[in-house]
């Protein structure tokens, strides 16, 4: 009796010290090849250096005079996108590249395409220097807005867990239940943003979360919503309150 | 708004340069290498063929490699090749044309230990 009591006393310690199953949250580094990888960590191959190279051209050119401190700036990176309203607009959901392209409205007088070399540049550069920050989504305090806010929120989650296309499929299915298998050649990954813009290897160049976004829709066959529509903008405030506490990985590189 | 350089040019020189020792020299350019096979916005126009035809890289003017890409080759293509160190170390320089006509060039002094 003494001995049985004494093997429940342990087996209590035991598995009392295991919490039950949490989830583990990954970035899509861990589900790279081991070449890509060292690609990725390697400063002298890594073709997005290039990018980083014409942002710094950029940013001494136009932005440095009046942002001294660029950490601070990328600071912006972790906590996009954010909801945010102009005087003669309605309150929207801005992302890193929206908030690029309007300070570069201020200079030329143009909008120019998230797509745009010189948005790509900077937004790497920007990404580059978060590099280790950890992401956090804050919900707007004014009460308004944050109702307006919810309801983007809540919007992003209902596309994230919609079925639609031709192959009939939610992000969800294959973001959340298929992590880790095969998806043709390539391992699915969970859909955390940590790191972008990406350069990926089928597109032999730099692509903005934007253009991510829409590979994904037409790679289920569904309609592709335009870029800077406010459907895309929903889903990434989605998907990057889920990667909230997380750090960032700085500009990626995928296949 | 500054115009940006469109062909960005990164080269460097990997381990530790000592003379007669091997060093590798890379070098990464922005580059589209359009193979001339695709098709434009519509699906109707291809889009012309903008390639690196010729790379040259030189060590003191003394010719180390001299290449002629095809359309094989990715875009921003990444180069390299291994030297032994030279006694006095001396100048890598690279040069590059495209099908467009545009040059690019880049230096870096090799330091010999």
């Amino acid at each position: 009796m003494n001995i049985l009591k004494c093997f429940s006393v342990l087996f209590f310690l035991v598995f009392s010290y295991y919490s039950p199953a949490q989830v583990i949250r990954q970035s899509g580094n861990q589900f790279l090849s081991s070449e890509m990888l060292k690609l990725q960590n390697d400063p002298n191959g890594n073709p997005t250096v290039l990018w980083i190279d014409q942002g710094q051209e950029l940013w001494n050119a136009n932005c440095a005079g009046c942002h001294q401190n660029i950490k601070g700036v990328a600071n912006a990176v972790v906590r996009y996108p954010v909801l945010k309203s102009k005087p003669d607009q309605a309150p929207k959901i801005w992302n890193i590249e929206d908030q690029i392209i309007d300070c570069f409205g201020k200079i030329s007088q143009e909008s120019l395409s998230t797509e745009h070399q010189n948005v790509l540049a900077l937004s790497i550069l920007l990404s580059d220097v978060a590099k280790g920050m950890s992401i956090h989504v804050d919900e707007p305090t004014n009460k308004k807005e944050n109702q307006l806010w919810q309801e983007q929120m809540s919007q992003g989650a209902a596309i994230y867990t919609r079925r639609q296309g031709r192959l009939n499929l939610s992000c969800t299915q294959c973001h959340d239940q298929n992590i880790g298998k095969n998806l043709r050649s390539d391992i699915v990954s969970p859909a955390y943003v940590t790191g972008f813009p990406i350069y990926r290897q089928s597109w032999q160049t730099v692509g903005s979360i934007d253009r991510r976004l829409r590979a994904c829709y037409s790679g289920v066959q569904a309609s592709v919503p335009s870029t800077k529509s406010s459907e895309l903008r929903a889903l990434e405030l989605f998907l990057k309150k889920r990667s909230d506490g997380m750090l960032w990985d700085g500009p990626s590189i995928r296949r | 708004m500054a115009t940006l350089n469109q062909h960005p040019i990164r080269l460097t020189v990997l381990g530790t340069p000592k003379v007669a020792q091997e060093v590798e020299i890379r070098v990464l350019i922005g580059h589209p290498m359009e193979t001339g096979y695709r098709l434009g916005e519509g699906g109707n126009d291809r889009i012309p063929k903008n390639i690196i035809e010729n790379i040259v890289i030189k060590l003191n003017q003394q010719v180390l490699m001299n290449a002629d890409l095809g359309t094989g080759i990715a875009a921003n293509p990444l180069l390299s090749i291994f030297i032994e160190v030279p006694k006095d170390g001396g100048m890598i320089s690279v040069e590059w044309r495209d099908d467009l006509g545009k040059q690019g060039r880049a230096e870096k002094m090799l330091l010999a230990i």
